[in-house]
């Protein structure tokens, strides 16, 4: 993967590395495995992430990216190269998932682009990693800033003249809203992470005419599942029990892959229209809010537990920005203690996972079964 | 229904200012997320927040492209009309 005088250059904030540079770092012969963590100055993470696999792959030791700190079992790692990922934990406590570097290239060598490329996801995710890769087996530029907020990562695109980008569509929205004076000369975008919508897609049509656009599906366990080039919302009905990257997809209310004696239950439900299949959502009370899943009931059970409050409906509310934000009713007593109680929970909580509609009530309200509404 | 302008105006602010953060003048031309200091999620909260005062929904047919103050008021006006 590392080829010697390659083209591949990594535009890290503001600072220009290539790939000798990066391999050329000393390093401890001794070791078993390697651990990069996530800190408060990720100026070069991207570079030691490099670093570490370029050792754990000529060492032949596993190379785990611990995006949120997360405790490392050393006994049950794998003893050969191979790169450690985190889940995001939103379906319960991180999983550290192991994952070949064969699984993580992409299957098309798309070298003869000279593509350059801007960072979005981040740098330790699934996404994140394989355009890390793409942009380094393909001698392309890859450019990076992990601390940017979106507004500086819209710049950096347009400064750096970047014309491959990789995003959610709740990210390419907030980018779309952030371009005003000038539009980065993007020939390739693809979409992933949550549902894109015939309305992102269209956009992207109307404002980059001339990009190749698509979306793809993946799952942090699964990696890429497919990816659907036709510019139309969904895929098509025919991909129903047909292999897909070796995985057979099969569905009624919700999308499970099915790979030898592997079943993964998805939990992404979807609708027949026609000839297609669309995603409508999930079938727990996970909501992508701007590319991040949270947990509603996770919140309702925080804000349920502060002392001030009697009971509380915890619901998202759609919105064309972030696909939706978190709202919450509460009922209590005493209103300005709530607020305060809520206010010390805040701040604790994820910026994607904070209520940003707050109302207070006498009764929460439920739906004709009894049921607290989750999504308006 | 109130003047939107001032209604899209006063709630920016209430957003800024309830992060903690001082509010700049707001102006027409103020660009939500280039000149102000907000990110998407409180463009989404002044999203929804508009729709639940105004009972309007500019976006209901798909995304719509907005940058500045004055954008922002012109779908409302539109969707009103």
């Amino acid at each position: 993967m590392f080829e010697k005088n390659g083209k591949f250059n990594l535009i890290e904030n503001n600072v220009t590395y290539t790939l000798d540079k990066i391999v050329e770092l000393p390093y401890n012969k001794d070791l078993t495995s390697i651990v990069v963590n996530c800190s408060s100055d990720n100026e070069k993470l991207v570079s030691k992430m490099l670093h570490a696999l370029y050792v754990g792959q000529h060492l032949d030791i596993p190379v785990i990216f611990n995006r949120t700190n997360q405790q490392i079992n050393f006994h049950n790692i794998p003893k050969k190269f191979s790169v450690g990922l985190f889940t995001s934990g939103t379906t319960g406590t991180p999983k550290l998932i192991f994952h070949l570097l064969s699984d993580l290239l992409p299957r098309t060598n798309q070298s003869i682009n000279n593509f350059r490329w801007l960072l979005c996801y981040h740098p330790m995710s699934f996404a994140g990693l394989q355009v890390i890769l793409q942009a380094v087996i393909s001698n392309n530029v890859l450019v990076v800033d992990v601390d940017a907020n979106v507004t500086k990562k819209a710049q950096l695109a347009c400064q750096y003249n970047i014309d491959a980008i990789s995003a959610t569509p709740s990210l390419i929205r907030s980018f779309l809203l952030s371009w005003t004076k000038q539009l980065p000369p993007l020939k390739t975008i693809t979409l992933g992470g949550e549902i894109a919508t015939q309305a992102i897609l269209d956009a992207l049509k109307s404002t980059f005419p001339d990009a190749k656009l698509r979306h793809i599906y993946a799952t942090t366990e699964a990696g890429v599942v497919f990816t659907v080039k036709d510019g139309i919302a969904g895929f098509p009905l025919e991909w129903r029990n047909s292999h897909l990257n070796g995985w057979e997809l099969t569905f009624d209310e919700s999308l499970v892959l099915h790979k030898k004696d592997i079943t993964i239950k998805t939990g992404d439900t979807v609708k027949i229209i026609g000839n297609r299949v669309y995603f409508i959502g999930r079938e727990d009370n996970i909501v992508n809010i701007g590319g991040v899943k949270v947990n509603l009931e996770d919140i309702e059970q925080k804000i349920l537990s502060l002392d001030e409050v009697i009971d509380a409906r915890v619901y998202a509310k759609s919105n064309p920005i972030t696909n939706a934000i978190v709202c919450a009713e509460i009922a209590t007593h005493d209103e300005s203690k709530a607020r305060a109680a809520l206010a010390t929970l805040n701040n604790n909580l994820d910026n994607a996972a904070k209520p940003r509609i707050v109302t207070f009530v006498t009764n929460i309200s439920l739906t004709e079964a009894g049921k607290k509404l989750r999504k308006v | 229904m109130k003047n939107l302008k001032n209604l899209i105006i006063e709630k920016t602010r209430k957003i800024i200012t309830e992060k903690g953060v001082d509010c700049p003048t707001i102006t027409l031309n103020s660009e939500f997320l280039n000149d102000l200091p907000m990110d998407s999620l409180d463009l989404a909260t002044l999203i929804v927040s508009l729709e639940i005062s105004t009972g309007l929904d500019p976006f209901r047919d798909g995304f719509k492209t907005f940058h500045t103050v004055d954008e922002l008021i012109n779908l409302y006006t539109e969707a009103n009309s």
